[in-house]
């Protein structure tokens, strides 16, 4: 036998034990995140679970998600009124703190920079 | 007017790149449109414009953030109106236009094309113009710019106007009606085909009208009615009626007209609110007089039937239509419907033979609309004709009125010619004149009949007759240039400047009785020179002056001419007169009698020897004196000596002092004393040594002949 079928076995073996340990209500971790914060902290976007028929749940989850953070370098960045979305800003600590709030966070992504279009340079 | 703003982030980031590049947070972005939802009941928002974005997605992306922020404004009224991104995608759209909320927007250009650089998928909803748009830009100017970002603020604009005309209308209301009225584009690129509609307002306007305030069509037809005037038979005109939809909905239905009307364009018509469509109506007149008809207008929005009436203009008759040459009507008259004068003149009559026109008339009279005056013209020739009558238009327009049938014919008798008197002619006594009989001979304006006098296809002498007696005679002058034998006198009436019809030919004699010229005999036939004689006397008989002057007297010797001579006297009809001629050298000479018979040609009348002799003395010279010179005292004068010497009519004696072949000196002699002694000039051209004096007769005015040379020495003792 020589060593690649040895490391594929490996990390389908790794892989489904991750899967295992997953929790159907995990948090969802996008992987740029995750890799962001090893470098120190990340702007992000933390998606709440919110019942569909419970808007008004919006601000008591925020408030709950923030007093979960509460020790760690998250930092709050914006709070939403109308949509269940937190903007933090966080440190490896803030999302392994956010990885177990699965019973209200939905998703963490990153909170992107987003440019206007161009076209090309206009003629004056 | 309902505002439309665009996205303003709260807080934007200089992005790095070359100024102006900014870019923002989600987060922002999000804050921003939760923003316009806070301030939805403050402000009656249209749309929200966010020309940006980033990423690739092949389907909805409704899991984006921005979902539930759009959802909010949409249910609110407000359309989030997204640029489609620059990425030339062809399946493929940006976030946030992926967004299945979103009214996502796709650029064309200025020809209507999908823009080379927009991302489109089957899951956009709209194209607007975004190619080369001049906007506004920072620092208070304007610039032209491409891009999604230049096509989604028209739609997120149009959306404004939408809104404020059906203040009540939802996103989903006015995006449909921006889909139902658009014009479908297709992108061709990748061979997608996608098709999505690329906005029209006016279009999405009235159908988004028509949902708020529901209204039936209502049809509307203008003008009430309308006037063909005048219309020549056999052609037509148009006339338009504009029908419209007064009313909402849309208006269908369809027109007709009876003959002689008839619908030409416009016959159906399906028109939304406001909409207009022009019917064309023509005339086309099948019989002279007034023609009126109703149109008929037949919709789901009522009918309506405009009277239309027009009147058919031509020609129905000319009188005469039968006209006799012999007796021709000083006009025509020709009636019809509907004539008139429009300002370019009377109406034309082409006389025409199939598609040759005899001649053009103008009218010259009008009555009413219906009596035309048209003068008779002499052109008109015998057979049918076609009198095609046309309306003047324009300043080189015509309209036709109709053509008329018209017959001509010829009752007068045949011009021809009979008999010419004399038929016979001696030219020994010729008449003055010939007189030609027939009938019907004219002058029809261009002058009195012509003769051609012809020998085969020779023309001998054309005259014209100078005198016509009625129709039946001709006089026409006797010329000399007829010669004996048979003539054709082909007798001719000019009909025009160079044209000429042939009435007949009849045949003439030319006989000539006269005695024939000759010459027998001249005196003196025998010249001495030393003697010559002033005249010679020719005898012969018939002779004549012939009107080209007197008989001309060529002195030949073999083929060469010594002189030519013209007789200056003849007496009676036998004796001429020719003076000598000092040209006659000595030898054998032919004298050639000729009589001239026209102003080059002559007639040989015989040939006559003659001799010339020379008794004179031969021209010598002998000696010279002094036949010696000193230069130190020249004498003034040479005196040469010998015999026969004269004056030829020419000068007297000329001397060339010689050396070899090279001439000293050339000296003429100033006198010359009875026929032996002449002086010459010394000439101080001769030099030291010998000289021969060579002592030449001008015998002509530049011929010489040498009479000899003389040695003279020439010395010089001066010092």
């Amino acid at each position: 036998m020589t060593w690649a079928p040895r490391v594929a076995i490996l990390l389908v073996v790794l892989i489904g034990a991750w899967s295992a340990a997953r929790g159907a209500d995990d948090p969802v971790i996008d992987p740029d995140v995750r890799a962001a914060v090893r470098g120190g902290t990340v702007r992000v976007l933390v998606d709440l679970r919110v019942s569909p028929t419970d808007s008004s749940s919006i601000g008591r989850l925020q408030d709950e998600a923030l007093r979960r953070l509460a020790g760690t370098g998250a930092r709050l960045g914006r709070r939403f009124s109308t949509a269940p979305l937190l903007a933090l800003e966080i440190d490896a600590a803030a999302l392994t703190r956010l990885e177990t709030m699965g019973d209200i966070v939905a998703r963490v992504r990153a909170d992107r920079i987003t440019l206007p279009y161009e076209g090309g340079s206009p003629r004056r | 007017m309902t505002s439309s703003v665009t996205a303003a982030a709260n807080s934007f980031i200089d992005c790095g790149g070359s100024p102006p590049c900014l870019g923002a947070f989600t987060s922002d972005i999000l804050a921003a449109l939760e923003r316009v939802y806070d301030l939805r009941t403050t402000y009656d928002f249209a749309s929200v414009n966010m020309s940006l974005g980033g990423g690739l997605f092949g389907a909805t992306c409704d899991d984006e953030p921005y979902k539930p922020f759009i959802d909010n404004l949409r249910a609110a009224g407000i359309a989030t109106v997204v640029a489609s991104g620059n990425d030339g995608a062809t399946a493929q759209l940006s976030a946030p236009a992926c967004v299945s909320s979103a009214v996502s927007v796709s650029a064309t250009t200025k020809d209507d094309q999908v823009a080379s650089y927009s991302n489109v998928a089957p899951f956009l909803s709209l194209f607007a113009p975004g190619d080369e748009i001049i906007s506004s830009y920072p620092d208070s100017q304007f610039a032209i710019a491409s891009g999604t970002s230049m096509a989604a603020p028209h739609v997120a604009g149009a959306w404004a106007i939408l809104k404020q005309a059906a203040p009540t209308a939802s996103v989903d209301e006015i995006l449909q009606a921006l889909t139902d009225t658009g014009v479908m584009i297709t992108d061709p690129r990748a061979g997608t085909g996608t098709a999505r509609p690329r906005i029209q307002v006016d279009l999405a306007l009235d159908a988004l009208l028509d949902v708020e305030n529901p209204t039936p069509p209502t049809l509307s037809v203008t003008p009430g009615s309308q006037d063909f005037g005048s219309v020549s038979l056999g052609s037509s005109a148009d006339k338009t009626f504009v029908v419209r939809n007064s009313g909402g909905g849309t208006l269908t239905g369809s027109v007709s007209a009876p003959a002689p009307f008839s619908i030409v364009s416009g016959g159906s018509f399906s028109l939304r609110r406001g909409a207009s469509q022009t019917v064309v109506v023509r005339f086309s007149p099948t019989a002279l007089g007034l023609s009126s008809a109703n149109v008929t207008f037949t919709s789901n929005g009522g009918d309506a039937s405009p009277r239309v009436t027009g009147i058919a203009r031509g020609v129905s008759a000319i009188i005469p239509n039968s006209v006799d040459l012999a007796s021709p009507p000083a006009n025509f008259t020709i009636t019809g419907e509907g004539i008139s004068d429009l300002g370019f003149g009377l109406p034309v009559v082409n006389f025409m033979r199939g598609s040759t026109m005899l001649v053009q008339v103008r009218a010259t009279a009008l009555t009413g609309t219906t009596t035309l005056t048209v003068p008779f013209s002499a052109a008109l020739t015998v057979g049918a004709v076609q009198a095609q009558v046309y309306m003047q238009t324009g300043g080189g327009s015509f309209s036709p009125l109709g053509t008329l049938a018209l017959t001509i014919t010829d009752t007068r008798p045949v011009p021809g010619v009979s008999a010419i008197s004399p038929n016979t002619v001696d030219l020994a006594s010729p008449p003055a004149s010939f007189t030609i009989t027939g009938t019907a001979l004219a002058n029809l304006g261009f002058g009195l009949p012509v003769v051609n006098f012809m020998r085969g296809s020779t023309l001998l002498a054309q005259v014209r007759a100078t005198a016509l007696t009625g129709t039946t005679t001709l006089t026409v002058p006797f010329s000399a240039a007829l010669t004996v034998g048979a003539v054709q006198a082909q007798v001719y009436s000019q009909t025009g400047g160079g044209s000429y019809s042939l009435l007949g030919t009849l045949a003439v004699t030319i006989t000539d009785t006269r005695p024939v010229a000759t010459v027998t005999a001249i005196s003196p036939d025998t010249v001495d020179l030393a003697s010559p004689p002033a005249n010679f006397t020719i005898t012969g008989t018939g002779l004549a002056n012939l009107g080209f002057g007197l008989p001309v007297v060529n002195f030949m010797r073999g083929s060469t001419l010594l002189v030519q001579v013209r007789a200056t006297a003849l007496t009676g009809t036998t004796t001429l007169t020719v003076p000598f001629s000092a040209a006659l050298t000595v030898g054998v000479v032919q004298a050639q009698v000729y009589s001239q018979t026209g102003g080059g040609s002559y007639s040989l009348l015989g040939t006559l020897a003659v001799t010339i002799t020379d008794t004179r003395p031969v021209a010598t010279v002998t000696a010279i004196n002094p036949n010696a010179v000193d230069l130190a005292s020249p004498p003034a004068s040479f005196t040469i000596t010998g015999t026969g010497l004269a004056n030829l009519g020419f000068g007297l004696p000329v001397v060339n002092f010689m050396r070899g072949s090279a001439m000293l000196a050339q000296a003429r002699a100033t006198a010359l004393a009875g026929t032996t002694t002449l002086t010459v000039p010394f000439s101080a051209a001769l030099t030291v040594g010998v000289v021969q004096a060579q002592v030449y007769s001008q015998t002509g005015s530049g011929s010489y002949s040498l009479m000899g040379a003389l040695p003279l020495t020439v010395t010089d003792t001066r010092p």
